[in-house]
């Protein structure tokens, strides 16, 4: 039997010999950059005979003669057909990169691709080109206007500082928005573990700044949670999921490459105030040179002369020189400006690829440095990991990744500020409001005797922000190490099953430090912690995939997931510096637990969450496609009757381009989808909520005698044993089409999310004890669209221009708070804050109003000033109507040019920054006549209640700054319509042509230009304070739309270039 | 082969199982189990938040009756609901929960005297907030675990008949026998059980003589009988005082006033940061004389204020906007406006103008209470190393105050058991200039032999008061004379101040609000809290301050009875 079968094979090989007549050669390169492309399949159109592209992108074809026509087609690439007797064309195949391909692959949980066609939800998928090359280090900011649905917003322009990432809206009142961040596979921390509340500032990063841009393959965004449900409860804030390129693992065959890229950027402020040309510092016309406020006299020429402000007695001493001196009362022009420096950002980045015949592998490293416009401020980022992939011989395989990543970020703090200096030591309190008037560059800002602060203000009472920049600092420096570890066993094509363990620890160690002789802590600060967060994530899966009958498939995934999470901190804060400059514990002579806000430093927690899920998929004639499926959840947070949930989901997709004939052969529509689906997840509360403690505090006080005073006290948290998890609910239906030969492409989302029974922290009045409770209440509604189109307006080889735009609104509801809270505090103060109210959208800013009479007419005290409300309510909405993104690339042979720009419509802000420079009188807004008395438009109420307008005449001076900057202003007087226009990004590439390169080392050579935040114009803003409305004054948080002298944002300009041989 | 695959399997799925039991992950590994509860230490945050809430009101009280400055300039935003905030969570959340916790422990204990000073504290900082606010959750109020997140308000009047009893239930707790030694930390007295009964017995008469107006005939048995027992302060080592110390850092202990103005030094600044009000210092050093200048007629001018500059050279229009304004039409004659005299650098009641540069030129507090400076004439700026270095007092209630009631209660009452109005009166002036001019000694602070007034000055001071009471021709402008002066002595408690205003009308020429002749009515009680009234169903509906008198429920006087 042996004999025959191998006399047989023979026999038909030497016959295959005799037939085969000719061997048609050829070559597949990209034709945008005419680089090889590897794997693409050759077919002869009618036959089952075919080859695929070697890694030199050539191949070798045998055929019995030169005839027929050759099918070359690559998953990303437009197909192309070809004569087989046309040599010419076949030596220089060029495919054309189809950028929304039709059958484009996503990655699901376990590493499983499938086709994006087969999914019932919405995916957003940013690829490499988009991510490289970046002048900014954190993923979240890059990804800025690249996703429909996505919403990031910095929380300053401060290099390092946090990044608010929100996938689709915010769904809960008082829980984390922050979705879940997946990195090859397994969860990776994208927390901000600020040790102090925002009104210490926002320089504490965000921990996904620890990814680097330069090392991502692609990045996608799974925003539904019928998307979101397999990856726990944590993926309810949608999952965003990154791939690296060490965790791209096996493409085998690809030949070893290595790209080398080095960008160099500037990072200036990308916008300043125009200051008063005409006035200076003073109040009521007085040449105050002294003052806060810039309400002062007009300048003359020649200036007047005034007393020198450090002529001071209590600078007497220090400053002899300027005992009896004058100072000239004049515009100390670029005051402000030349306080900001021109900051550099630099970043190398190698990669190293290449495989084997069953492994492949990979290596990064890449080196930022981002030094900031603020003096003081740095990022610094070493990133290396490695990864790969091995097929081994007994039907396992292994794959996996290990990462280090370091990163230090340190810069001045900058607090809150309400225009009357910040509420602690700040870059930006005082600065932007320097009175004309004031030579911030010019006066000495230290004392020589002994190095402390110095300024105008006769108490001294501003800190300098010169002083500020060189001695008070932040500072936040992570060690990092993440990976995973998988080993899939096949026991057959159809069934395997999977281990995976997924590993991410950091240390953190932050210091927030002020040297003795400011203004805030006078006796200096030093305060150091150091936290480590683990992730320690474990799954089994099984994968099953088989065809029931030729039309039908079925793909099976099912799994235990166990995940457990711990944190540490530890820390300790000093005060009373010994001798100025040196910032160690030892040079402090008192040292605490607690943080510089009172909070206790030292803290752990640990949690664990079990899950077991299964997921169903049946396509039908690759036209229907059904998943089911659903997760078992338990958690270590809730008592145990309480500890688990179940949560399902379902989805359908429907194509009837596939599946009609007549749409099939349809030039006008080349495909079409319908999906429409319903998912669900969960929330778990905070740890600890469930079981009463005792509060213990040592050293509260120390009385005369010399005792420390310790206390036991009931906690301030009510805790809840009833507690139980929420469940989130979303439909979702959306289509994706492509028309007019894939010129247009259309991808439509309309979603309805409803999280009800939340798990909020509901606020309790303290007349019960107790200040917070958690307990189950509260519902968000979300309803939003998300739209991406795309038109192809010129397709040819050597031009080609598309135009992208992203279109997102989204609206929200507040229901079902408990009738006994008029309103759940969402972040901010408690008198102006975002809040969660009954019948109104999450988030809505209150604050207190002017008092209107009842025709709404603002009312005006007796003393001439506006009257402001004394309860808060309601300001504006800080929800833009919606956010329009528009991407234009063109190239042109070797040239492309890429624009972005992002576009949003309304969404009410509180801006001090605003409100403050006007009240202030610092900026060309308040340039008119001060001389004039000024009558507020309102109404005065008589004793009868009757509403006579407004005849009381005040001062210039009183009317802006009584009615924004003093205490007790209405708050309204700092609400703008946020919306804004900007030019994103823009960059201009230029790749060598291949034939320039042939006897070269190298395979590739570009070369870019680009920048971010090129240009912006918030028109509902006070004309010359140029504010920027992309801030937050919150830091990383729930709450959108107040800011408090966050700072001006950055601009980013620069070059890359790039080589791979 | 196959059998290796599953041993590797079954560890996989071992390793997967080896989680913990998650019940674990319920306890709290950052605190301890409340079964652990220490009545001393519980009795600490009792005494801590206890000041807390006496700081917070003295100061407010102090503000509205120009003791302290008040901006406004329009009562009805002087404050704002989230100002008192603060103060109901540190009565509540502070002091009333851990109070209700330990009161059981306390007694199971034995821990008499611990359960007699919390109750000491609740009644009072129950009757305080009555005073300010008016109708309070009490009853329903700081359980402690109740399912209770909405408590009812009772009637102030309710409010206050459970301060008495409370006051009771304490006194009768320090006389009982068999008690466990007192508590290790008693901020007030350093131990002493009989001095916390005195107290008790002394805040019955304050809160009894504070309805008068509303239950005279109540009051006037009770108070009788306390005031003929006589077991009430009236020695200062009686003084029931919370004592700070010079500790000025990690933690700051020391008076909330002298950390607040004496603290920029060591950055060359030299600056205060509270204004005194202009009218309190024309009323101690001004008003008596006659002159209509700064005088040394009232021997406790040196003691009350510390002067950085000791004339108003350095007065211009940069550093005192109000000096190149016009007198407000509205100001009677006999009132200060904007500069007192000597260099006494203050802030006209209602002034909101923008805050010049004045740091290190304004009045600050002196050594009494705050344990400052003491005026020396030094003029020149403070910093953190002057004075007494803050270890000051609250003056919560003071030997003096004793008199000044009970000569108000011989006055209005008729009760003359401890002596005539006019005796008392005297008694209480006395009281007052010793413990003022004894209490820089107790913080180490030297007064110049030159200043330490003369007996003979004393004598002046009293005389010319006694002088004036005796031309008195009618019980309204006696009692005017009497309530003026426990006003000037309560220097440091704006809580009596300002419940003696609303209750007397006293001082009856209180300098008008600044800005505008019409500013609303005085605050009769204050907002409530917004914690209260957004998150507590069965809170009142919020006040209308300013446009409503909003009278607690001891004030029957008019509605436009004060300004």
């Amino acid at each position: 039997m042996r004999k025959i079968a191998v006399i047989l094979s023979v026999l038909l090989c030497s016959t295959a010999a005799v037939f085969a007549q000719v061997t048609i050669k050829g070559k597949v390169m990209d034709s945008k950059d005419g680089s090889p492309l590897s794997g693409a399949t050759i077919k002869l159109k009618g036959s089952t005979q075919g080859t695929s592209s070697g890694a030199d992108g050539s191949f070798f074809l045998d055929l019995p003669k030169k005839e027929g026509v050759l099918e070359i087609s690559l998953v990303g690439f437009s197909s192309q057909d070809i004569k087989v007797s046309n040599a010419g064309a076949l030596a220089n195949i060029n495919l054309n990169q189809d950028l929304k391909a039709l059958n484009e692959v996503v990655v699901t949980a376990f590493g499983v691709k499938r086709e994006k066609k087969a999914l019932g939800y919405s995916v957003s998928v940013v690829q490499k080109k988009d991510l490289e090359l970046r002048p900014e280090g954190d993923i979240a900011r890059v990804l800025q206007g690249k996703a429909a649905g996505v919403n990031i917003l910095n929380s300053s322009g401060i290099s390092g500082s946090g990044t608010n990432i929100t996938v689709r809206a915010v769904n809960t009142i008082t829980g984390s928005s922050t979705p879940l961040f997946i990195v090859d596979g397994v969860p990776f921390d994208g927390g901000t573990n600020a040790n102090t509340g925002f009104t210490y500032g926002n320089q504490t990063s965000s921990r996904f700044l620890d990814l680097d841009p330069n090392n991502i393959e692609n990045v996608s965004v799974l925003k539904g949670l019928s998307a979101t449900t397999i990856y726990g409860e944590l993926g309810r804030n949608g999952v965003i999921l990154i791939t690296t390129k060490n965790g791209g693992g096996a493409k085998a065959n690809k030949k070893s490459e290595i790209t080398v890229s080095q960008s160099y950027f500037s990072n200036t402020v990308a916008n300043l105030p125009e200051y008063n040309t005409k006035y200076g510092g003073g109040f009521d016309l007085s040449n105050g040179v002294t003052f806060f406020s810039n309400w002062g006299g007009a300048f003359t020429d020649p200036p007047v002369l005034v007393n020198h402000p450090y002529g001071r007695a209590s600078l007497n001493a220090a400053f002899p020189e300027y005992i009896g001196a004058k100072y000239e009362y004049k515009q100390y022009k670029n005051s402000v400006k030349n306080f900001f420096r021109n900051g550099t950002v630099n970043n190398t980045s190698v990669n190293i690829s290449g495989s084997g015949a069953n492994s492949s592998f990979s290596g990064n490293f890449s080196y930022l440095d981002d030094i900031g416009f603020l003096i003081g401020n740095e990022l610094k980022k070493l990133s290396f990991g490695v990864g790969g992939s091995a097929k081994l011989a007994n039907n396992f395989t292994l794959t996996g990744t290990a990462n280090y990543v370091s990163t230090q970020v340190k810069s001045p703090p900058t607090s809150t500020s309400f225009g009357s200096s910040a509420s602690n030591a700040s870059a930006f309190g005082d600065v932007l409001y320097t009175p004309t008037s004031v030579d911030l560059m010019g006066l000495p800002y230290k004392n020589p005797l002994d190095q402390s602060h110095v300024y105008y203000r006769g108490n001294n009472g501003i800190q300098n922000p010169r002083w500020t920049v060189e001695n008070s600092f932040t500072g936040d420096d992570v060690s990092r190490v993440f990976g995973n570890l998988q080993l899939k066993y096949d026991f057959t094509k159809k069934l395997n099953l999977l281990y995976r363990v997924g590993f991410d620890n950091y240390t953190e160690k932050q210091l927030y430090a002020q040297n003795k002789g400011g203004a805030y802590t006078p006796d200096g600060i030093y305060r150091t912690s150091s936290l480590s967060n683990t992730i320690y994530d474990q799954t089994l899966a099984t994968n099953y995939q088989t065809d029931l009958n030729p039309d039908l498939k079925l793909t099976v995934e099912a799994g235990v997931n166990v995940r457990n999470d711990k944190f540490e901190q530890t820390g300790i804060t000093s005060s009373k510096q010994l001798v100025f400059g040196l910032l160690t514990h030892g040079n402090f002579i008192d040292h605490q637990s607690r943080g510089e806000d009172g909070g206790e430093l030292e803290y752990k927690s640990e949690r664990q969450s079990v899950g077991a899920f299964a997921f169903t998929s049946f396509g039908y004639k690759e036209a229907l496609f059904l998943n089911v499926g659903g997760r078992q959840s338990w958690t270590s947070v809730l008592e145990s009757d309480n500890n688990h949930i179940f949560y399902p989901s379902v989805n359908l997709a429907y194509i009837p381009t596939s599946s009609i004939a007549s749409l099939r052969e349809s030039k006008a529509i080349n495909y079409l989808k319908f999906r429409v689906a319903y998912g669900t997840s969960a929330e778990f509360p905070g740890v600890y909520s469930t079981r009463p403690t005792l509060g213990i505090s040592t050293k509260v006080f120390v009385d005369g005698g010399g005792t420390s005073i310790n206390t036991n006290f009931v906690p301030s948290r009510l805790p809840n044993k009833d507690l139980k998890p929420a469940l989130l609910k979303e439909y979702e239906f959306g289509t994706e089409a492509k028309f007019f030969d894939n010129r247009v492409s259309l991808d439509l989302s309309l979603y309805m999310r409803n999280t009800k029974n939340q798990i909020l922290q509901r606020d309790l009045d303290p007349s019960t004890g107790y200040n917070v409770q958690t307990i189950n209440a509260g519902n968000v509604e979300n309803k939003g669209i998300e739209l991406t189109l795309g038109y192809a307006i010129i397709r040819n080889s050597k031009w080609q221009w598309k135009l992208d735009g992203l279109f997102t609104k989204n609206t929200s509801l507040v229901s079902a708070i408990p009738d006994d809270l008029k309103q759940v505090r969402t972040a901010g103060f408690t008198n102006l804050g975002t809040f969660a109210i009954n019948g109104h959208p999450l988030g809505v800013i209150q604050g207190k109003a002017f008092q209107r009479d009842a025709a709404g007419k603002r009312i005006v005290s007796a003393t001439g000033d506006y009257l402001p409300a004394n309860a808060i309510s309601i300001l504006g909405d800080p929800t833009p109507d919606y956010k329009l993104t528009g991407i234009s690339n063109l190239s042109y042979k070797s040239f492309s040019f890429r624009v972005q720009m992002d576009y949003t419509k309304g969404g009410d802000f509180y801006s001090a920054t605003s409100s403050v420079l006007l009240g202030r009188g610092v900026t060309r807004d308040t340039e008119f006549d001060r001389a004039l008395p000024y009558i507020l438009p309102g109404v005065n109420v008589d004793a009868t209640g009757k509403s006579i307008p407004n005849n009381i005449q005040i001062s210039a001076t009183q009317a802006y700054f009584n009615n924004t900057v003093a205490g007790g202003a209405a708050d309204e007087a700092g609400i703008f319509d946020g919306t804004n226009i900007r030019i994103r990004e823009a960059s201009l590439s230029y790749s060598l042509p291949r034939s320039l390169l042939q006897h070269s080392p190298f395979g590739a050579v570009s070369f870019t230009v680009s920048g971010t935040n090129l240009w912006y114009y918030a028109p509902n803003f006070p004309k010359y304070v140029h504010f920027d409305p992309e801030t937050s004054g919150l830091g990383v948080s729930n709450g959108r739309g107040l800011e408090f002298f966050t700072g001006p944002s950055s601009r980013r300009i620069g070059a890359s270039l790039r080589i791979t041989f | 082969m196959k059998y290796n695959k599953l041993i590797i399997l079954f560890f996989l799925l071992s390793s997967l199982a080896a989680c913990k039991k998650l019940d674990s992950g319920l306890i709290n590994p950052n605190s301890v189990d409340p079964s652990q509860a220490n009545v001393d230490l519980l009795l600490n945050t009792a005494q801590l938040s206890f000041t807390g809430v006496y700081t917070t009101a003295s100061d407010i009280g102090g503000q509205l009756t120009r003791q302290q400055i008040m901006y406004g300039p329009i009562y009805n935003n002087v404050y704002s609901p989230e100002t008192f905030d603060g103060i109901w969570g540190t009565a509540y959340n502070g002091a009333i929960v851990n109070i209700n916790t330990l009161l059981p422990l306390a007694l199971q204990q034995k821990k008499f005297i611990q359960a007699g000073m919390a109750q000491v504290l609740k009644a009072y900082i129950l009757g305080t907030l009555v005073d300010y606010f008016g109708d309070i959750p009490n009853a329903e109020a700081g359980l402690g675990g109740s399912e209770n997140l909405n408590p009812k308000a009772d009637a102030g009047a309710a409010v206050y008949k459970n301060v008495i009893e409370l006051l009771d239930s304490a006194i009768s707790n320090f006389g009982k026998s068999g008690a466990a030694p007192g508590p290790p930390n008693d901020l007030f007295y350093g131990g002493g059980k009989a001095k916390w009964a005195t107290a008790a017995k002394t805040l019955q008469l304050k809160f009894l003589m504070q309805t008068r107006l509303v239950d005279a005939a109540n009051v006037t048995a009770k108070a009788t009988a306390l005031i003929t027992a006589n077991d009430l302060i009236n020695a200062s080592s009686g003084n029931f005082v919370f004592k700070y110390s010079t500790v000025n850092n990690a933690p700051d202990s020391r008076h909330p006033h002298y950390a607040a103005n004496y603290n920029n030094a060591s950055a060359g600044s030299n600056s205060a940061n509270d204004f005194i009000g202009n009218y309190f210092m024309w009323a101690i050093g001004v008003e008596k004389s006659g002159s209509g200048s700064v005088t040394s007629l009232d021997p406790r001018r040196r003691f009350y204020f510390y002067r950085q500059r000791t004339n108003f050279a350095d007065v211009n229009s940069e550093t005192c906007t109000c000096s190149i304004e016009p007198r407000p039409a509205h100001y009677p004659a006999d009132i200060p406006f904007c500069l007192v005299g000597a260099g006494y650098w203050g802030r006209d009641h209602g002034d909101n103008s923008g805050i010049p540069p004045d740091g290190n030129l304004r009045t600050t507090w002196g050594v009494y209470p705050a344990a400052g400076e003491f005026d020396a004439s030094q003029g020149t700026s403070v910093n953190n190393t002057r004075g007494g270095k803050g270890a000051g007092i609250d003056p919560i209630w003071m030997s003096f105050y004793t008199s000044f009631l009970e000569a108000e209660a011989a006055l209005k009452l008729n009760i003359t058991v401890a002596g005539t109005p006019r005796a008392l009166l005297e008694k209480g002036m006395r009281g007052s200039i010793s413990t003022v001019l004894a209490f820089p000694s107790t913080v180490n602070v030297i007064v110049p032999a030159a200043n330490i007034p003369s007996p003979a000055a004393i004598e002046a001071y009293v005389a010319k008061v006694l002088s004036n009471y005796d031309a008195a021709v009618s019980d309204a402008e006696r009692l005017d004379i009497i309530m003026k002066e426990y006003y000037l002595a309560a220097w440091g408690n704006g809580i009596e101040a300002y419940n003696n205003y609303r209750r007397t009308g006293s001082p009856n020429n209180m300098q008008p609000v600044k800005s505008t002749p019409n500013p609303g009515f005085f605050l009769r009680s204050v907002f409530y809290p917004s914690v209260y009234v957004n998150r507590n169903i069965n809170a009142p509906a919020q006040k209308d301050p300013g446009n409503v008198a909003n009278k607690v429920f001891w004030d029957n006087n008019p509605d436009n009875f004060i300004k």
